[in-house]
C-alpha cells in the first residue's frame, strides 16, 4: 500500500512493531516505518475501539498516537526510530485495566 | 431590583445558599462579578472529602457528605458525584503514628467514619501502589464530583425556585442605609434587607464594605489532567504527609492535585502556572504509583482560591453590621461543604440560628482583644 521513494538507505536500524522485526533506514519516523511494513494501526479509538492511524502525518492531529518502549501517547509521525525500539499499537480504551507489573 | 436577600458571589457557596433560601420561599438575587463557577468553584479538583477534616469542620462536613449521596435527586440535576471512597496513603511508620494519634482524638469525639487500613488492605484496594507503602486511612462515603456541573446544578435549582442570578455584576459599592442594603454594580442597583458574602478570593473586599476586616489571603492551587490511562485506581488517592492527591475518572483520565500553588493575580482575574512545582507534583505521583510514569499530561490550570491563616472558613454573621452574613475562605477544601453551608446560611438568614457550632468559624477570631 505504501512505498518508499528513498533508494539507498545508508544506515539501518532494527525495531520491533507488534512483535514483527523490521529493519529500516535510521532517522525514519515511526509511522512511516509502520506503514511500509503494512502495520497501519497506531492505536485503537478510546471510545469505539476502532483502528486509528495518521491523518495529517505532520504532528498536528494527534490521531497516530502509539506506544513506544512502553510509553503511550507518542506521536508516530514525529518520533524517529532508533535501534531496538519496541513499538506497539496503543490499546487504551475506556474499559482497559492496567496489568499488574512487577516492580 | 429588590429582593429579600442579596448574595454576593456565584460560586458553590453562593449558589447553594440561594437554593436553600429560594426553596423556602425567600426572594433571592445572586450577584456574580464574572459568571457562575468562574473561579474556585468551577476549576477545583472536585474532591468530595470528609477524610482528614479539621475537628471543627467534621460536623458540617459529615452532614454535607450525607447530602452529597442524594444531591442529584435533591437538585434534579447531574452534579457528577461518584462515591468512590478515599484513601490517604501512609508512606512509613511515622505516618501510621500520625494516623493513630488522630484516631484517638476522633474516637474520643465520637467519630467513626475514618478507618486505618494495613498494608494488605491498601494493596487490595490500590494494587498499583508502591510496595513500600505501609497502610493508610480510608473514608468510604467520600468521592468526587464535577465542580462546574455541581455549582451550575445548585444555580439552576435555585433559579427554578425563583432565585435570580445576575452575572457580570461586580460590586462598586455596598452600603446599609437604614435597614436596606444597597449594592451598586455596572449592571444596575440592587436592594435587599439582608446580604450574604460568598465572594471567595474577593470576600475580604466585600467584608470591608460590610464593615468587617478579615486577614484573608488568596493563592492559585494548580491541577493537571492526564490523557487516558488504563484503569488502575478505583478510590480517590491522597497521602498522609506528602503533597499527593489524584483521582481516575471512568474515562481513564487522571486528575492530579496536591496543593502546589502557582502565581495568583487577583486584580486581573488570572493565574500563572509554576511548572517547576508541577514537575515535583508529577514526581510525587510517580513515587507512589510507578504506573504514572507512563502518563501524558494533557492540560494544566489553576484557580483563585481564598485562604484564612488557620485554613478554616469564615461562616457566620457579620460583627460590625446587622443583617449581613459571611461564608468564604474555605482554604481549598470548601467544595464538599457547599451543600451544608448553603443550608446553614439559609437557616442563619431566615431564623438567626443553626444547630451547628460556628464558633471556630467566626469572622472576628483574629481581632486583637488588647493592643
Amino acid at each position: 500500500m505504501f512505498m518508499s521513494l528513498r533508494r539507498t538507505p545508508e544506515n539501518t536500524v532494527t525495531v520491533t512493531v507488534n512483535g514483527q522485526q523490521i529493519t529500516a533506514p535510521e532517522g525514519q519516523t515511526v509511522w512511516v516505518t509502520m506503514a511500509l511494513a503494512g502495520q497501519i494501526t497506531t492505536r485503537k479509538s478510546a471510545l469505539s475501539a476502532e483502528d486509528r492511524s495518521a491523518y495529517c502525518a505532520m504532528g498536528v492531529c494527534f490521531e497516530c498516537l502509539v506506544q513506544v518502549d512502553g510509553l503511550p501517547n507518542q506521536q508516530a509521525c514525529l518520533r524517529r526510530i532508533s535501534d531496538g525500539m519496541i513499538i506497539e499499537t496503543q490499546q487504551i480504551t475506556e474499559t482497559t485495566e492496567a496489568p499488574l507489573d512487577d516492580f | 431590583m429588590n429582593a429579600d436577600i442579596l448574595i454576593i458571589g456565584g460560586g458553590i457557596q453562593g449558589c447553594a445558599t440561594a437554593f436553600h433560601l429560594a426553596r423556602q420561599g425567600a426572594s433571592v438575587i445572586v450577584l456574580e462579578k464574572d459568571y457562575v463557577a468562574r473561579h474556585a468553584s468551577g476549576v477545583n479538583a472536585g474532591g468530595v472529602r470528609l477524610l482528614g477534616r479539621d475537628m471543627a469542620e467534621v460536623p458540617l462536613s459529615k452532614a454535607s457528605m450525607e447530602m452529597w449521596q442524594t444531591l442529584d435527586e435533591t437538585l434534579g440535576e447531574d452534579t457528577g458525584f461518584r462515591r468512590k471512597t478515599l484513601i490517604n496513603i501512609a508512606a512509613d511508620e511515622t505516618d501510621i503514628e500520625t494516623l493513630k494519634a488522630r484516631e484517638i482524638r476522633m474516637r474520643a469525639a465520637g467519630y467513626a467514619h475514618e478507618r486505618i487500613i494495613d498494608r494488605d488492605e491498601l494493596r487490595a484496594a490500590l494494587p498499583h501502589v508502591h510496595p513500600s507503602c505501609v497502610g493508610g486511612v480510608t473514608s468510604e462515603l467520600d468521592g468526587h464530583a464535577i465542580p462546574y456541573k455541581a455549582t451550575s446544578a445548585f444555580r439552576r435549582a435555585a433559579e427554578r425556585h425563583g432565585a435570580q442570578v445576575v452575572e457580570g455584576a461586580e460590586l462598586t459599592s455596598l452600603r446599609q442605609v437604614g435597614s436596606t442594603w444597597i449594592a451598586r454594580t455596572p449592571t444596575g442597583t440592587f436592594e435587599a434587607a439582608r446580604v450574604v458574602n460568598c465572594a471567595g478570593a474577593w470576600a475580604d473586599r466585600v467584608a470591608m464594605m460590610i464593615g468587617d476586616h478579615v486577614p484573608l489571603s488568596h493563592a492559585a492551587p494548580m491541577l493537571m489532567i492526564t490523557a487516558r490511562l488504563p484503569h488502575f485506581a478505583g478510590p480517590v488517592v491522597g497521602a498522609v504527609s506528602r503533597q499527593l492527591s489524584f483521582k481516575q475518572f471512568e474515562n481513564g483520565t487522571v486528575l492530579i492535585g496536591g496543593g502546589a500553588k502557582g502565581f495568583a493575580d487577583r486584580d486581573h482575574n488570572t493565574t500563572r502556572l509554576d511548572y517547576a512545582k508541577l514537575a515535583v507534583a508529577s514526581k510525587t505521583a510517580i513515587d507512589f504509583f510507578p504506573i504514572m510514569k507512563t502518563a501524558s499530561i494533557n492540560r494544566m490550570w489553576a484557580g483563585l482560591e481564598a485562604y484564612m491563616p488557620d485554613n478554616l472558613p469564615v461562616i457566620g454573621p457579620a460583627v460590625n453590621a446587622s443583617d449581613a452574613y459571611h461564608a468564604f475562605g474555605f482554604s481549598a477544601h470548601g467544595f464538599q461543604m457547599g451543600p451544608i453551608v448553603g443550608q446553614v446560611m439559609a437557616d442563619l438568614v431566615l431564623t438567626g440560628a443553626t444547630p451547628y457550632d460556628l464558633n471556630a468559624f467566626r469572622i472576628d477570631r483574629y481581632d486583637r482583644k488588647t493592643l
